[in-house]
Parts: structure tokens; C-alpha cells; sequence
């Protein structure tokens, strides 16, 4: 009987002291691992924000609703329902797992998260998301505003000196001629025009035979100009390296590719599977900003992502597609374009090849906009088919070459060696 | 002196035409051939402002195939479309992955999955990705509880498709056959066999 007793006490100590120092820490690991993929804090995400749901709702009915909302809802429980039908009929997850001691613990985990002060949102997103007017005041190119006012001064301060030398020098001559007139007399007489030199090269090539002169000149010129013309034809003409367009949207890739570490492929998912690496389409864009909403001071969504809710028709205080309002595909801005008459195929270069996206596209994870940086020429292509070498001996794809490259006693076999350079791979 | 500022201008003058036509900011740089760069025939991907495409909506050159189009080698096409819906969630518990657990396409359901997982899910799925370690997306369920071992691959093949709460849907980008290899993957993560629907509700 006593030892009973004893034990019912036990049990009971030891239960109330679960439930009263059930902490707040372990309600915040449970949080994160059960709660967060649909609600926050200090805002609605998929379900209502939970700030004082302590206040608003009795401990008993959250225990309830928690372990299984939907059996809740189908009591007809009037809050229930209300809840349920707040946040577009999606149901709650059902949390049977969890003991009461638990789900007592994230409510304190909650309580104690409801009564800090929420952290100012804009500290954390106002930095990451540059606005278009940001762009345009820091100056979008190679310089900041700043050296570039400090070169103009430069250049003109250099100007005023080599002005002032001019002027100097003219007033040095004239002052010599003043003092010593005979002496400046006898050197103009001394000097001799070529025109009058019978024996000079000058002479010789345009006084006594003009038209050797003129033909060797303008062979000249024309080979220089030729020479300078072709090169620059060859480099500049239909070469658009360089070429960084403004995007509709005003979308880094340095923020997303390089400080997230978002895989190329994310996106650009076509990029191992078909000839067009493909521009993602407004709903991928939707996997992670119909939540990551880069609020600003007034608490309204970013401008460049409200442009992707716009394109897609999305609602964002409602959370939902409003199917009233019209959908306009974004107009992204086309950058590397191979002419017509060649053939690239992205699929073989990142599926078989293994070739990474910044050997033909650059840095791409540095860059806010992004500027050609290749210039996409033959010559071009060519050079990296002579030199780089195809890994046989870890790809399936080259399984047959592989093992007919070992009875030939061969290692190493380039992508020009693999036939990489007929004309008709790439132009047919 | 006033040949040489004459040369001068002429030099300034030619650089200023001449730079004018390579590519740089908005401008494309000149092309002698632009029809040479342009295809005739439609190419995705590409939208001439002079030429617009004035059959398919929006000008654009890409169109939604037909419906029912199968593409080569799609794997079970139609067999998974669904209405998005609660309904739908729990009727798919009773799909089963049609691939073998085979190292070849855990390995193929790994690489998808670090491409298209990571950022949010983190490599071994303990919801730490990148995005998540930076403050930006709030975490999603560790791979290692309870609920997420004991959830049916119907279920997962389901939320994967068409998204599940704050996760987006990557029907779009994945295969079916792409989806269940990454099942397979999620499967060899948190140590667990596939998920019989006896064992679940």
C-alpha cells in the first residue's frame, strides 16, 4: 500500500515537473521541426501567424486542434470550422505523436516568442534587395559615381596644365626673338624646305615622281586600315560580347546563384536534358517567393518580386491565384545567341560533357547583371574542342569508345579527336 | 597646328562611330547579317521585336503542346495527373515507386536532389539548407523525424509534384520517373524502407 502511494507520487512529481519545466528551448527545437514549414511568428505564412495564440485561444482547444484539427473540424466545433475556413481550407496537419507535454511546451515556446519585440524585418532584407534606383545611383558599370567624377576633374585639371605650358612656351619664344633677333633670323635662313633639297628621300618620292609617292602612300594606308578594319570586324561586327541588357526584372544572380548557392540547374532546368537551357518559368520563381517577400520599411512587397505576383496573378494578402487577374509571361531579355546557321546543344555539354556553366557563361554567380562575356565566335568553340579532353573512364555515355580506346592502348582522347571538329557536328 | 587638330577630330570622329558598333550595355553591337543570326523558322526561346509571332499568344515562339502530347520515352505519362487536393494527398498513399531501389537510381535521385532539395532541405535533409542557414526561408521538417519515416512514398511523390504547404511544385521541372528516383534517395537519407501502406493510416 505505502509503496504504491509512493509511487503514485513519483509519478505525479515527476509529471507535473515535466509539465511546468517542460522549457521553452525544447518547445523551440519542436517548433522548428514540426511547425515551421507552414507558420511564423509575427506573420501568416501558409497557416495564421501564432503571436499570442496563447491569448486567443483556450489551452485545451489547442491541444486538440494540434493532435488532429480535422477531427476537430468534422465535430463542428465553431472556431474550428472559422480557422479552417480563414486560411483556404487547407487542412493542418494532424500531430498525433506529440504528448500534451509537448505541444505545452511550443505553446510556452510561442508565448515567450510573442512577448520579444519582433526584429525589425527590414534590417535583414533592405540590403539584399537592391531596388532599380539603387542600381542607378551607385552606377551600374565598372566605375562607382565617385572615381568617375574624380576622373573627370582629373582630366580637366591636366587639360588647364598642358593649356598653361602652351601658352608659356609661345610666351618664351616670343620674349627669345625680342632679345636676340639676329640669332632667330639666321636659323630661319639656315633652315632648308625640302621642296628645294634635291637629294632628300621626300623630294625624291613626290616632287620627281608623284605617282610612286601617291600609290605607295595609299598602299600604305590601305594596308594599315585594312590590317586595323579586319580585326576589328573579326572581334566587334556581330560579336556581342559585352552585351548586359537591363532585365524586366531586376534579378541577381550574384544573390541567388553566388550568397544562396542555388544550383544553375535550379532554373535552368532544361540545361541537362534539351538543346535550350531554358529560362525558368514565373512558377519556379513561386517555389520560394510566395513566401520570401524582401518586405521594405512600409511593409509592402518588394517591387521586383511584385512584378513576378503580377506575371503570375497571385495574391499576396490573400495567398492565393486569383484567377481574375490577367497572367503576362515576363519579358526576359535574351543575351547569348548563337547565329542561326550553328548548332549547340546545352544537353550535351552539361549531361555528357560535365562542362561547367562558367566556362562558356562566365562568373555568373558574381554578377548583378549579367553581360556576355564569351564571345560566342568559332574560333572560340574550336579552341576549347582541340584542347579539352573527354573523360571516358568515368561516363557511361563513353562506355564503347572507352573500351575501344584501351585495346588501341590509347589514355586520353580530346572532343577534336572524338570528331569534334566536322563542320557538320555544328552546321547542318 | 591646325592639320593636326583636323587629324585629330578625324581619329576622335572614326573611334566614335566605330565603338558605336560593338556590343556594350543595352546596345547589341552592329551586325552585318542579322539574317544569319535570326532562325526563319521559330525558335524557342526567341522573340524578335520587329517580327513578332503573331500566331500563338503573347507573340511568343513556344506554345503548351497539345493536350495528351507524350513525349519520347515518358515514363507513365497521364497515370499521375491529379487534381490538387486534400482528397488527392490522401488518395495518393496508395502509389507505389514503379523503380527499383537500385544503386543507379539512388545515385540519379541524389544528383536530382542536390540540384533541386538543397537549397531548402540542406545535403542530408535536416531541413539546413542554404537559404534556411541564411534566415530566408524558415526550415522544413528534418528528413530523420518520425513523420517524415513513416510518411507513404505515395505521399511524398504527391508533395513533390504538386507542393505541400510552403513548398513550391516541381512537376514542372521533374519526371515522374525523376521524382521517384529522388524517393529513393530521401529513402537511403534517413535510413528507411519504403513505406508500406499497411503500416501507415
Amino acid at each position: 500500500m505505502k509503496l504504491s502511494k509512493l509511487l503514485t507520487l513519483a509519478v505525479t512529481i515527476l509529471l507535473s515537473y515535466q509539465l511546468t519545466f517542460a522549457d521553452a528551448a525544447e518547445g523551440e527545437q519542436l517548433y522548428k521541426a514540426n511547425c515551421t514549414a507552414c507558420h511564423a511568428i509575427n506573420e501568416k505564412v501558409v497557416g495564421p501567424a501564432l503571436k499570442d495564440v496563447h491569448k486567443r485561444r483556450e489551452s485545451a482547444w489547442l491541444l486538440k486542434w494540434i493532435k488532429n484539427s480535422q477531427k476537430l473540424i468534422a465535430s463542428g466545433d465553431p472556431v474550428a470550422v472559422q480557422v479552417y475556413k480563414e486560411n483556404n481550407e487547407s487542412p493542418m496537419l494532424a500531430f498525433e505523436n506529440l504528448t500534451d507535454a509537448q505541444i505545452t511546451s511550443i505553446v510556452d515556446y510561442i508565448k515567450k516568442e510573442s512577448e520579444t519585440p519582433a526584429a525589425p524585418v527590414v534590417a535583414s532584407t533592405a540590403g539584399t534587395t537592391p531596388s532599380p534606383t539603387d542600381g542607378n545611383t551607385n552606377g551600374t558599370g565598372f566605375y562607382s559615381n565617385g572615381t568617375y567624377y574624380a576622373l573627370i576633374v582629373m582630366s580637366l585639371v591636366l587639360a588647364i596644365i598642358v593649356f598653361v605650358l602652351f601658352r608659356i612656351r609661345k610666351v618664351v619664344d616670343s620674349l627669345y626673338e625680342q632679345k636676340y633677333p639676329e640669332a632667330v633670323a639666321a636659323e630661319k635662313a639656315q633652315e632648308v624646305s625640302w621642296k628645294d633639297n634635291k637629294l632628300s628621300f621626300r623630294y625624291k618620292l613626290f616632287k620627281k615622281h608623284p605617282v610612286v609617292g601617291t600609290i605607295v602612300v595609299s598602299l600604305l594606308f590601305m594596308v594599315i586600315f585594312g590590317l586595323l578594319g579586319f580585326d576589328y570586324g573579326n572581334k566587334e561586327i556581330g560579336v556581342q560580347k559585352g552585351y548586359a541588357p537591363t532585365q524586366p526584372i531586376n534579378y541577381s544572380h550574384e544573390l541567388h546563384a553566388g550568397t544562396y548557392k542555388i544550383n544553375c540547374l535550379y532554373c535552368h532546368s532544361g540545361a541537362d536534358k534539351s538543346k535550350q537551357a531554358t529560362i525558368p518559368s514565373a512558377s519556379t520563381c513561386m517555389n520560394c517567393h510566395m513566401h520570401v517577400q524582401a518586405k521594405k520599411e512600409d511593409g509592402k512587397v518588394s517591387p521586383e518580386i511584385q512584378k513576378i505576383y503580377n506575371a503570375v496573378g497571385w495574391d499576396s494578402e490573400k495567398r492565393m491565384y486569383d484567377p481574375s487577374k490577367p497572367k503576362t509571361p515576363i519579358k526576359w531579355v535574351r543575351i547569348h545567341n548563337l547565329p542561326d546557321h550553328a548548332y549547340f546543344n546545352h544537353a550535351q555539354h552539361v549531361k555528357i560533357g560535365k562542362v561547367e556553366c562558367q566556362a562558356c557563361h562566365g562568373p555568373i554567380e558574381t554578377m548583378k547583371v549579367v553581360s556576355q562575356q564569351k564571345s560566342l565566335q568559332m574560333g572560340w568553340c574550336i579552341n576549347c574542342h582541340r584542347e579539352a579532353n573527354v573523360d571516358v573512364a568515368n561516363n557511361d555515355y563513353y562506355e564503347k569508345l572507352h573500351a575501344n580506346l584501351k585495346i588501341e592502348g590509347q589514355t586520353s582522347i580530346t572532343v577534336a579527336q572524338n570528331g569534334g571538329l566536322e563542320c557538320g557536328k555544328c552546321h547542318y | 597646328m591646325r592639320i593636326s587638330i583636323l587629324y585629330t577630330s578625324i581619329i576622335i570622329g572614326a573611334i566614335a562611330v566605330i565603338s558605336s558598333c560593338s556590343a556594350g550595355g543595352e546596345n547589341t553591337g552592329y551586325e552585318y547579317a542579322p539574317n544569319m543570326y535570326n532562325s526563319f523558322a521559330y525558335e524557342p526561346m526567341t522573340q524578335l521585336e520587329e517580327e513578332p509571332n503573331t500566331i500563338n499568344p503573347h507573340g511568343m515562339n513556344m506554345r503548351e503542346p497539345v493536350k495528351n502530347t507524350v513525349a519520347r520515352g515518358q515514363f507513365d505519362y497521364g497515370k499521375y495527373d491529379m487534381k490538387v487536393s486534400n482528397e488527392s494527398y490522401e488518395a495518393s498513399a496508395s502509389l507505389k515507386n514503379p523503380l527499383p531501389a537500385s544503386a543507379k537510381n539512388i545515385v540519379q535521385g541524389n544528383r536530382l536532389y542536390n540540384i533541386n532539395c538543397t537549397p531548402c532541405h540542406g545535403e542530408k535533409g535536416a531541413g539546413d539548407g542554404s537559404i534556411v542557414a541564411a534566415g530566408k526561408f524558415p526550415p522544413p521538417p528534418d528528413y530523420n523525424s518520425d513523420r517524415i519515416k513513416t510518411t507513404p512514398d505515395g505521399k511524398m511523390f504527391y508533395s513533390i509534384k504538386y507542393g505541400k504547404n510552403l513548398m513550391g511544385a516541381y512537376g514542372t521541372t521533374l519526371t515522374p520517373e525523376e521524382i521517384w528516383q529522388v524517393v529513393h534517395f530521401i529513402h537511403s537519407v534517413n535510413g528507411t524502407a519504403p513505406v508500406a501502406l499497411s503500416s501507415s493510416k
